[in-house]
């Protein structure tokens, strides 16, 4: 699975290709069925699971409630700033991708690896 | 001797180097095309990192003994590090030990102007066992200094 996520490295995935591999190494993921579990489970309240929307929203809120000040670089300030500003107006499907992006550059922990393994592998990130 | 000429390591090296063209930077360009594109210095080194981390998990790590698997893990993590630094030090020296690692895994080395320099600064390539300890500084300076450690100067 990490021989294929690698193949589609490219220069503005690199980072999320590495953290990627790096989570499914670790928790000995060996399918993008395991994934999608991983991934769901991090989300599952009392035993509930999240939908899908619900997921990229519990990311987005938790983006809005973390101040990006320390360690980023400039440009990559501006786009947590810009996402902050225009959230909103986003579609989900721009939500979910400018999520695991804004995640990346955070340094926070991926939420969404089985999204950023499907957008990676269909040329989309 | 002959356990020098029987190491994987020393083996992977003979045949790397006489894979290597006459003009290793180019061929060390083409390898960092993925689909259409050029790979910046840092993506590029990303792509050797889980390349190795991949190998390393999956194929000879698992039958290393502990004591090798943990040295080139703590070796792994710190290389993890030094990548994701905002400012990288000194990139040679991470090249050259990721050529390293790949000689000890045993897999295709893309770095192959570092390989080609090493050779032809006569670096004095050693294997896992020859280090008395194998870490990432000692690695570093190793391929710093030209060999086993020492400053030539």
């Amino acid at each position: 699975m990490g021989e294929e996520i690698l193949k589609k490295i490219n220069n503005n995935n690199y980072k999320i290709v590495n953290e990627l591999i790096d989570l499914i190494i670790e928790e000995n993921i060996k399918s993008e069925e395991e994934l999608k579990e991983y991934q769901d489970n991090l989300f599952k309240i009392d035993g509930k699971l999240m939908n899908h929307e619900e997921e990229i929203d519990y990311c987005v809120k938790t983006i809005l409630s973390t101040p990006a000040s320390e360690g980023l670089f400039f440009l990559d300030m501006q786009e947590v700033i810009n996402f902050k500003e225009n959230v909103n107006s986003l579609s989900i499907e721009e939500k979910n991708k400018r999520v695991i992006i804004i995640y990346s550059l955070m340094n926070l922990d991926m939420m969404l690896p089985y999204d950023a393994y499907k957008l990676i592998m269909s040329n989309n990130l | 001797m002959s356990d020098i000429n029987n190491s994987f390591f020393y083996k992977n090296l003979k045949d790397a180097v006489s894979n290597l063209s006459d003009y290793p930077e180019e061929e060390e360009y083409r390898n960092f095309i993925f689909n259409g594109e050029y790979l910046n210095p840092i993506a590029q080194l990303v792509y050797e990192y889980n390349k190795i981390l991949l190998h390393y998990t999956d194929l000879h790590g698992q039958s290393f003994p502990f004591s090798k698997r943990d040295d080139f893990k703590r070796v792994l993590e710190r290389l993890y590090d030094e990548i994701n630094s905002q400012t990288i030090d000194d990139i040679d020296a991470i090249k050259s030990i990721i050529v390293h690692l790949d000689l000890e895994l045993g897999i295709e080395v893309y770095f192959t102007s570092t390989l080609s320099k090493l050779v032809e600064k006569q670096i004095d390539f050693v294997d896992y066992n020859e280090y008395a300890s194998f870490d990432y500084d000692e690695l570093a300076k190793h391929y710093s200094y030209g060999g086993r450690g020492k400053n030539p100067s």
